[in-house]
């Protein structure tokens, strides 16, 4: 009897040892992304039933949202190329030169370049803030009046030429995370023979030496680093409304993707279209991370 | 331009017409429109000249009319004083003699009151009906006017509301703007003026000194004004040169003519260029929602209230007195019946210009558009398109109407005539919209079939692929590989173990179809090039001619600074790193046709992506075909470009000097057969 159980349980342990994760992976991500899914059919306002409307919470979002196709994607498509792929250049060019020296320095530096994705938001808030400030107290306001570059302070974060371009910066800021460190180490590890062979096969530069033996060797962790920068793209799209204090952001200047939906769903209660906005990021993303990994694998067929 | 045409209009009415005695038109200068291609075109007359009035009162320079009911007022203000005249039984009475040091402008509102603006006085002075000084608004005390303003009003227009708006010369501020009881409100509707980039390094570096001695910087001040029944302002602003002015002129930062609403913001054209002159002196609304600005030179610009030209007309008087001829405009004034009044401070008199029947067709038809009598308004613009085809802004109208009507299609068309991207867009949206609710079962179906068909291809593919080797084969597959590998396919290509100068002289040729493509099959939303009126000769002369001249300079660069490359190497790997634009342009051309202007960025941003990845294959393609190193590439690309726009400018020369030596050969073989003869 006893040999009968544990028998059973032996034979369906990975199942066992496997459900607590797999419940909760069940219930907060699956459910919820198929309810999405359901929901951007409907018309939906968090308190009536769903109304079933077919397509067309697509079809406006692709032909009557003018804000979204004006303002929303090109800065989010701006904010993610600048953020995305300009921070995961930088943090590999970063790594690279951090990787040029000694061990003590490049201990200190790292920690200085990792620092700021740690703290996050609580300093965006403070740091940044401080330094944009509309008024005359603001540090870029008080450098530009002092030196007669313009004549009244600019509220930097509530204007719409200068807000995306803040957003970038300091995304760009704190966007050295764990996918630098990775590559840093990734780069670190690659043997040193390979880079005297080479030298002896004709490697002529330096340019040379990273296209052909440190991006093929690093592979792993350049793949790693790219994904967690797309994470980080779309993890960080509220840094508009951090930064200038209010969702909507002033004349949609900072508006991405990710506060468009929270725009949509918490503040109109408009939930089966927000749904079908997000379904159509969860599409972007998923469309991005393939290509990604399909560009970076691809060599290893 | 225009200035040369109505000069030359002129001296052909004076030289041939005038003498004769009889005119073969009643009109004494053309009147002008703006075509579907944006040119100035001659069009039937609009306004033909009418009566003189006042040339018998002794008027010394006369500065503004104000023109209501009958009663016509003339600020007369070298004699210091105000006119009303009874344009019925030209009976005249004096207002104000003593009072009056330099009356210049002058604005009477419904019930009666009379408004004059007295620069030098400085002073508004009000009277009632009966002609008696009422109230006197002098320089306002109120710390809103500012210390150092100048108070010098030259114009004033009064709301329906009672508050007064004043126009004060060199008010930089804006208008001045008073309420009934006279009290200062602050300033409103002041041009802006930004610094441009030199001026801030100017700014950055120059000593107190040197900012002292330097031009102003400050926005010109609005000229004149006048007010709409609908208490809107339009105000004209003269332009610091003549080059700023014009739909051509991307310097100016605002138009010179505006429509501002009551937060004295421009609502007439704001983001878009007005045909404008910059010497305008006076403007006035007309009957129909449009409104008059006159020149100093005696031009009369007639535009609705989008500011779109409708006519040009009047010009000025050379050396002789002329009806329809104005020697120096001061102001312009409409009546109840549509008539023009302008006043010519030189010659002390009023003229008049009476619209024609085509004239007043083309405002009636606007005016229907505007208060949405579509079914008159499209056969009015019939109408006037029969009489003249050409006209813009009939075909902008009837547009608009068919587009009220919800007749998109025909709406398409006439917009399309007209050139109006925005509204061609528009009218496409919605067309697009109805196609896409009526279709998009099928289109969703189509997309999930795409996509199976896709995946189940894949599949197939894959089992036959595996054995496929890291060369690509043929020279077209060569062309995908760039895209993907662009290092590893040009080292096979410099290598000779794919593509051929044949292959690469058919992907230049492809690479000439795409660019034509390109420039000729986009849809009218996103095609910015007019090519219908040139050569056929220039697009092959464009492509053919730039990648001749960088291959060419390319290899010629090389040569001399240790490139691996020979001519064939340079000219097939140069084709082959076209391949972006081969591949992307085409898909974008097609989706040109699928979205609007609202959409815009979907075709801007794979555009641009286009354009770097091309430049970035190049390159690359540079940098492997002669084995350079990054610093030595962008040496032999910058004098590649050197090499090519000397190249240009050696053949525009020789073609220069080339046509000049066959006119001297022409010459000398003329004046030797002529002595020969003789």
């Amino acid at each position: 009897m006893k040999n009968k159980i544990s028998d059973r349980l032996n034979r369906s342990s990975a199942a066992i040892m496997l459900a607590p994760y797999a419940i909760l992976f069940v219930i907060f991500i699956i459910i919820p992304v198929i309810a999405a899914m359901v929901l951007s059919f409907t018309d939906f306002n968090s308190v009536e039933m769903p109304a079933w409307l077919g397509l067309d919470n697509y079809l406006r979002l692709f032909t009557n949202d003018s804000i979204f196709m004006q303002k929303v994607l090109p800065n989010t498509v701006t904010f993610a190329v600048f953020v995305g792929f300009g921070g995961y250049v930088l943090g590999f060019l970063l790594a690279w030169c951090l990787s040029q020296i000694t061990k003590g320095p490049r201990t200190v530096l790292a920690i200085i370049i990792y620092s700021p994705s740690m703290t996050g938001g609580v300093l965006i808030q403070t740091v940044w803030s401080v330094i944009f400030n509309g008024d005359k107290s603001g540090y870029l306001n008080y450098i530009l009046l002092k030196f007669n570059v313009i004549d009244e302070p600019v509220a930097w974060l509530q204007s719409e030429g200068s807000l995306l371009v803040i957003m970038i910066i300091v995304s760009l800021w704190s966007s050295m995370g764990v996918g630098f460190l990775a590559m840093l180490s990734g780069i670190l590890n690659v043997n040193e023979e390979l880079y005297e062979a080479g030298y002896i096969d004709g490697i002529r530069n330096r340019f040379q030496e990273i296209i052909y033996i440190t991006i093929p060797a690093a592979k792993p962790q350049m793949l790693f680093g790219a994904i967690m920068s797309i994470v980080n793209t779309f993890q960080t799209g509220n840094i508009g409304v951090t930064l200038s204090g209010s969702n909507p952001t002033p004349n949609y200047a900072g508006q991405l993707i990710v506060t468009h939906i929270e725009d949509y769903g918490y503040l109109r209660y408009e939930m089966g279209y927000a749904a079908a906005v997000s379904v159509i990021l969860l599409v972007g993303i998923y469309l991005l991370s393939k290509g990604t990994e399909h560009l970076l694998s691809s060599r290893e067929e | 331009m225009r200035k040369v045409f109505f000069t030359l209009a002129a001296v052909i009415v004076f030289a041939f017409l005038f003498p004769l005695g009889a005119l073969a038109r009643s009109g004494t200068s053309y009147n002008y429109t703006i075509s579907v291609d944006g040119e100035w075109i001659r069009t039937q007359d609009a306004y033909l000249p009418g009566g003189i009035y006042l040339n018998d009162l002794g008027l010394n320079q006369p500065q503004d009319i104000f023109i209501k009911n009958d009663t016509m007022y003339v600020a007369d203000t070298g004699n210091s004083r105000v006119i009303a005249y009874s344009m019925s039984d030209g009976s005249y009475s004096v207002i104000g003699e003593d009072i009056f040091t330099y009356p210049c402008g002058i604005f009477a509102d419904d019930s009666g009151k009379l408004y004059v603006a007295d620069m030098k006085a400085p002073a508004v002075y009000i009277f009632s009906e009966d002609g008696k000084l009422e109230q006197t608004i002098s320089r306002p005390d109120s710390y809103l006017f500012g210390n150092n303003s100048v108070y010098a009003p030259k114009n004033v227009a009064v709301s329906s509301q009672g508050n007064i708006y004043v126009v004060g010369d060199g008010a930089h501020e804006g208008l001045m703007q008073f309420d009934f009881d006279g009290t200062f409100q602050g300033y409103f509707a002041a041009n802006e003026r930004s610094l441009t980039l030199l001026e801030m390094v100017q700014e950055l570096i120059y000593s107190d000194a040197q900012k002292a001695k330097m031009t102003s910087r400050i926005a010109q001040p609005i000229f004149n004004i006048d007010i709409t029944s609908q208490d809107l302002i339009y105000s004209v602003t003269q332009a610091a040169d003549k080059y700023s002015a014009g739909a051509s002129s991307g310097a100016k930062t605002h138009n010179l003519v505006q429509l501002h609403n009551l937060g004295g913001e421009d609502i007439m054209s704001p983001d878009e260029s007005v045909n404008d002159e910059w010497n305008f002196v006076d403007v006035t609304s007309g009957i129909y929602s449009n409104c008059y600005c006159l020149t100093q030179t005696g031009l009369i610009y007639e535009y609705d209230s989008s500011g779109n030209l409708i006519f040009s007309f009047g010009g000025r008087a050379m050396s002789d007195d002329k009806n329809g001829l104005i020697t120096d405009a001061a102001a312009i004034d409409v009546d109840d019946k549509g008539f023009i009044y302008i006043l010519d401070r030189e010659r002390a008199l009023v003229q008049t210009f009476v619209p024609t029947d085509f004239a007043i067709a083309s405002q009636k038809a606007i005016y229907c558009l505007e208060t949405g009598n579509y079914d008159d308004s499209e056969e009015i613009w019939n109408q006037v398109l029969k009489l003249n085809g050409m006209s813009r802004i009939a075909h902008l109208g009837l547009g608009k109407t068919y587009f009220h009507q919800q007749r998109y299609s025909e709406a398409l068309e006439e917009f399309k005539i007209a050139g109006d991207r925005e509204n061609y867009s528009a009218a496409y949206s919605e067309l697009r919209g109805k196609w896409l609710n009526d279709n998009l079962i099928f289109l969703a179906a189509a997309l999930i079939l795409i996509i199976v068909a896709a995946t189940v291809a894949r599949r197939i593919t894959k089992k036959h692929r595996k054995t496929s080797s890291e060369i690509p084969g043929s020279g077209a597959s060569c062309i995908f590989s760039m895209l993907r590998h662009p290092i590893d396919t040009l080292y096979y290509l410099n290598r000779g173990e794919c593509g051929s100068v044949l292959s690469a002289t058919a992907v230049y040729c492809v690479g000439f179809a795409v660019f034509s493509a390109d420039t000729m099959l986009r849809s009218f939303i996103f095609s910015f090039s007019r090519f219908e009126n040139m050569s056929p000769f220039i697009l092959p002369l464009i492509y053919f001619g730039v990648i001749g001249l960088f291959v060419l300079g390319n290899y010629m660069v090389s040569s001399i600074s240790d490139g691996m490359g020979t001519i064939k190497k340079v000219y097939i790997s140069t084709a082959y790193s076209l391949s972006p634009y081969i591949c992307i342009t085409p898909f974008i051309v097609a989706l040109s046709y699928v979205f609007t202007l609202n959409e815009a960025f979907l075709i801007a941003f794979p555009w641009t992506v286009t354009l770097i990845w091309l430049f970035v294959s190049v390159f690359i393609s540079v940098s492997e075909t002669h084995g350079y190193s990054f610093k030595s590439t962008v040496k032999n690309m910058l004098l590649t470009v050197f090499f090519m726009i000397v190249t240009v400018v050696v053949a525009a020369l020789i073609y220069i000097f080339w046509k000049q030596i066959i006119i001297f050969a022409g010459k000398v073989i003329g004046e030797a057969s002529y002595r020969a003869v003789e």
